[in-house]
């Protein structure tokens, strides 16, 4: 396939996944009952919000078990892979996973 | 150089063998120190400098971090193998800058019971520089790593984009380390019952009053059982010994010894140099110095810290603060010098100055507290109790009018959450004598000085003049006795030996508890201005102890109105 077709392909199928594969649900971190695991798919956000998110660990592609949350709009703690973060919950509405 | 929390800290003390206060938490380092290591021959300079994920930093620790790098000839990465993945993004941001590069894979001894296995040789292929399996605690590896620093080198590494970085390390990942399945050890399950809002609260709940518990218990055992009885049995006549050469009075007299009455020493209200200028640092402060330290630093070691930041971070946002904030407020019970320094793990300029501004107003010292347990716990612990809920309530009452005045914005709560970890005794004992070190030979001079000028003072009747100048404040607005002023005044050389100063006024309990409430809220005191010097500037400075001076004669009104 055509390099630009595939490009397209690929972001349609991000943004369509849904409608065609409702098997794979996707939420946000906060909405991810604890326990549960998924597959991060999307960061919502400008530049600084993703690359302090990745250096810590969340990037698309990526596993996490949602460990807990905080009442009150309080933080998600995640694990990924061996480590555990803390994310506050503005941050944590926007990474979109998708849940096994 | 190397992330947060993967023992920088413990290797550099193990190279240079200069001691650097370290713990369990992301961001215990927040500046840089230097030493020298043996290399063959010669001594080379170590720094030390604070973690950081990328060479893009977001808080003031980083920042220093990556300036740093700069001055460099040789970077150490030290990295941690039970997190390999993650640490090495940043082992490639310095692979790609020009300089030599050795590696330090330290928490190695974790990476087995963990199912975690590394394969060295094709590690170090893949990176091309040396990479030394270390246990920094121990020290197992630290030789091996001296004697690689001749092999480091600089591999031919071209600027790579952040998705690139991770294509590699991904490539890196696949050949050089599989993962084993395990269990759960009962470590991790603590762990992550502590970030739960039920269980979590509970622990929370239970850890801060055991360890206030044993803070006291600690404390006063040292206090009642050694102390007190050396001072009493071994001390005194020694004193009325002195003082009978003295001839009982004279000048010499009432600045060494103070005031006798009965023939009998009193080491609280007397305030001569050698009596209450060696019992207040000694007999009253230094056993909860002991005791508050070591309980603080298992607490940081074993790596509660952080688990108390996720279970308070709502709490704290409405402070405009986020959960991390906790932790130099932690270190303030200390001493406010730290806990200032440690602002600088938070992102923006408006968190450290809320944050640095709640400490000096709302948190006391470990010495000053001391003193209001010795003072003021001798009428009640209602009294007590009423103190620190006065400060709690300022703490929190202030926090939201800063949060809704202070312009700015204050950025989402982002951690790490470390593993919990049982440290080795040795570690914490050699932290606890660092810190009762550093109390010893940097407040007890100053005590020793501040109890010689008030001495001076009183002796050409500056304190009188004073007296009479505040009185209409000092005892029309709080309800103190006008000499109080002194203590003010005092106690911005050392909390403590203000607070010691209200002792021979004869004060009711509810007076005692205004002197103490104000004090701590007032003014900091010389270090801890120097240190808000340093690190807001002059303007935020002078902004933040405007506020305190304001807060201090409110809230010591109201308790007078309150009280009396």
């Amino acid at each position: 396939m055509h390099r630009f077709m595939r490009g397209f392909t690929h972001r349609f199928r991000r943004r369509f996944r849904h409608r065609f594969w409702p098997e794979g649900k996707q939420v946000t971190l906060t909405q991810m009952p604890t326990g549960q695991s998924g597959i991060v798919v999307e960061i919502l956000g400008g530049r600084m919000v993703t690359n302090r998110l990745s250096s810590l660990g969340i990037r698309p592609g990526l596993r996490v078990t949602k460990v807990s949350s905080m009442l009150m709009r309080g933080p998600v703690a995640v694990q990924v892979g061996s480590v555990q973060l803390a994310i506050g919950f503005g941050m944590a509405n926007r990474i979109i996973v998708e849940l096994d | 150089m190397g992330n947060p929390n993967v023992g920088k800290s413990v290797v550099f003390s193990r190279l240079t063998g200069v001691r650097v206060i370290t713990s369990n938490y992301p961001g215990t380092t927040v500046s840089y120190t230097r030493g020298f290591m043996k290399l063959g021959e010669e001594a080379a300079e170590v720094i030390d400098v604070p973690g950081t994920y990328t060479l893009e930093p977001t808080t003031e620790a980083e920042k220093i971090a990556s300036q740093m790098l700069d001055t460099g000839d040789l970077v150490i990465n030290v990295i941690d193998a039970t997190n390999l993945e993650r640490n090495l993004y940043l082992t490639l941001q310095l692979l790609e800058r020009n300089i030599p590069v050795v590696v330090a894979l330290n928490i190695w001894d974790d990476t087995e019971h963990r199912g975690i296995h590394i394969d060295l040789s094709r590690l170090q292929e893949l990176l091309g520089v040396p990479v030394i399996p270390t246990v920094a605690v121990t020290g197992q590896g630290i030789k091996e790593l001296v004697s690689s620093t001749s092999k480091a080198t600089s591999p031919d590494m071209s600027l790579r984009s952040r998705d690139e970085r991770w294509a590699a390390i991904g490539e890196i990942i696949d050949q050089a380390q599989y993962i084993t399945h395990r269990h759960h050890t009962w470590l991790e399950r603590v762990g992550d019952a502590s970030v739960k809002p039920l269980t979590g609260a509970i622990i929370a709940l239970i850890v801060l009053a055991v360890a206030f518990l044993v803070v006291r218990f600690i404390g006063e055992s040292l206090i009642g059982y050694v102390l007190d009885p050396i001072f009493n049995n071994l001390w005194a006549p020694v004193i009325l010994r002195l003082s009978d050469l003295l001839g009982g009075a004279g000048l010499l007299h009432g600045i060494l010894i103070g005031k006798i009455i009965g023939g009998e020493v009193n080491f609280v209200e007397s305030f001569g140099l050698v009596t209450t200028g060696l019992y207040v640092p000694f007999a009253m402060v230094l056993p909860y110095i002991i005791s508050f330290y070591l309980v603080l630093g298992l607490l940081e070691d074993v790596g509660y810290l952080p688990r108390l930041a996720v279970l308070m971070d709502t709490i704290m946002h409405r402070l405009g603060l986020h959960g991390y904030a906790i932790i130099p407020c932690m270190l303030g019970l200390g001493c406010n010098v730290p806990a200032i320094l440690a602002t600088r793990i938070l992102e923006s300029k408006r968190e450290r100055f809320i944050a640095a501004t709640l400490i000096s107003i709302a948190i006391p010292c470990a010495a000053l507290q001391a003193m209001i347990l010795g003072l003021v716990g001798h009428h009640g612990g209602q009294y007590v109790a009423m103190v620190y809920g006065t400060l709690i309530i300022v703490w929190v009452i202030l926090g939201f009018i800063l949060n809704r005045v202070v312009r700015g914005f204050s950025p989402e709560l982002l951690i790490e959450i470390p593993p919990y970890r049982l440290p080795p005794w040795r570690t914490v004992l050699q932290k606890l004598w660092m810190r009762v070190y550093g109390f010893l030979v940097e407040a007890i001079p100053i005590i020793l000085g501040a109890v010689l000028v008030i001495n001076i003072l009183y002796a050409l009747g500056i304190f009188h003049a004073m007296a009479n100048f505040t009185a209409p404040v000092v005892t029309g607005l709080l309800g103190l006795p006008k000499e109080a002023v002194t203590a003010l005044v005092i106690g911005f050389l050392r909390k403590d030996v203000a607070l010691g100063m209200l002792a021979p006024l004869a004060l009711t309990a509810e007076q005692l508890v205004i002197g103490s409430v104000v004090l701590a809220m007032f003014f900091p005191c010389i270090a801890t201005f120097v240190v808000l010097f340093r690190e807001l500037g002059v303007v935020n400075m002078l902004k933040s102890a405007g506020i305190m001076v304001i807060a201090a004669l409110l809230v010591g009104g109201a308790l007078n109105l309150i009280l009396q």
